[in-house]
């Protein structure tokens, strides 16, 4: 970062920030579609306390989005992958890239095989790597092989974003904040937490309607604590 | 001579095909280095390293200008030592 005589403050599109400019700038060629959905975290906050209080980790709503969307992905596989120079690939794998905010811009660090892993291990696996990420001190590799990409903003206190794809990933998730809203339920208007996820997907290698399948499965999964 | 590169250790596990950008140069042909010096600045997928002359020497040339990508075990620039 660079002062200039006029009182701007230069920060040059090098180092992490160039990185985070020629990847989003090649996801901008990707045409993508958005679509969202609110879900009801009345039960998922009842687990994460409990979990909390049985593991001593600090267990929270981003790890049961995590675990969820591993696990659905799984189901879904037409939505866990890359697009590459061979065509859409769709991977065996679940590797959840998890973006992470640093001093130096976002990353997204990845958690291998995040399918097979319960809440506890996935707490540990992210906290190790978004350290890493902060002091900078996470090999290259760590960065590579992502699947999916969740993105979780809800601590900023925004209720809703469209992120960029996470290239050559066919998805991401965006996830906001959870806050009382009105809701329906049987008919009458109650006072829910409520958080809204929303998806991005390149539309070159998925289409809407399994996307929103994919999404409304996520939801159901979260909601019911089916994780 | 001997060839200033990004040491294996950084290229560990990397996918195949993945290419590294040279971002500054903080030498130029025909400058003296010390054996250690930090020599470039390099980004490898979205982790930052110095890259450090292997020997003291001067510098015979550059290979990979800063702005280019490079792939593992390119010669980054060569020095002539001794």
């Amino acid at each position: 970062m660079s002062a200039a005589d006029d009182g701007k403050t230069i920060v040059p599109l090098k180092g992490v920030r160039g990185m985070i400019a020629r990847s989003l700038t090649s996801a901008w060629q990707a045409p993508r579609v958005a679509q969202g959905l609110d879900a009801d975290m009345t039960a998922v906050l009842q687990r994460v306390e409990h979990e909390r209080q049985a593991t001593g980790r600090k267990i929270s709503i981003t790890h049961t989005v995590l675990r969820s969307v591993a696990l659905t992905l799984r189901e879904h596989p037409a939505v866990n992958g890359i697009v590459s120079e061979q065509g859409v690939e769709h991977w065996p794998q679940v590797n959840l890239g998890v973006a992470v905010n640093t001093a130096n811009g976002v990353v997204v660090p990845v958690v291998p095989q995040a399918d097979a892993k319960d809440l506890a291990t996935l707490e540990t696996e992210v906290a190790t790597l978004a350290e890493g990420a902060r002091t900078g001190r996470l090999p290259a590799a760590s960065y590579q092989r992502g699947t999916f990409t969740v993105s979780t903003l809800g601590a900023t206190g925004i209720d809703w974003f469209t992120p960029v794809l996470n290239p050559p990933q066919i998805a991401i998730l965006g996830v906001g904040r959870v806050a009382q809203r009105a809701v329906v339920v049987d008919g009458a208007v109650v006072a829910r937490p409520m958080m809204t996820l929303t998806l991005v997907f390149d539309h070159r290698a998925l289409d809407g309607h399994p996307a929103g399948l994919f999404l409304s499965a996520v939801v159901r999964r979260l909601c019911a604590c089916d994780f | 001579m001997v060839d200033i590169t990004l040491p294996d250790e950084a290229w560990a596990d990397v996918e195949e095909g993945t290419e590294a950008l040279l971002e500054d140069w903080f030498v130029a042909v025909g400058d003296r280095v010390e054996a250690g010096q930090v020599v470039a600045n390099v980004m490898l997928v979205k982790a930052a390293h110095e890259v450090t002359a292997p020997a003291a020497g001067i510098v015979e040339s550059i290979e990979v200008a800063a702005e280019q990508s490079f792939a593992r075990g390119k010669a980054l620039a060569r020095l002539k030592t001794g």
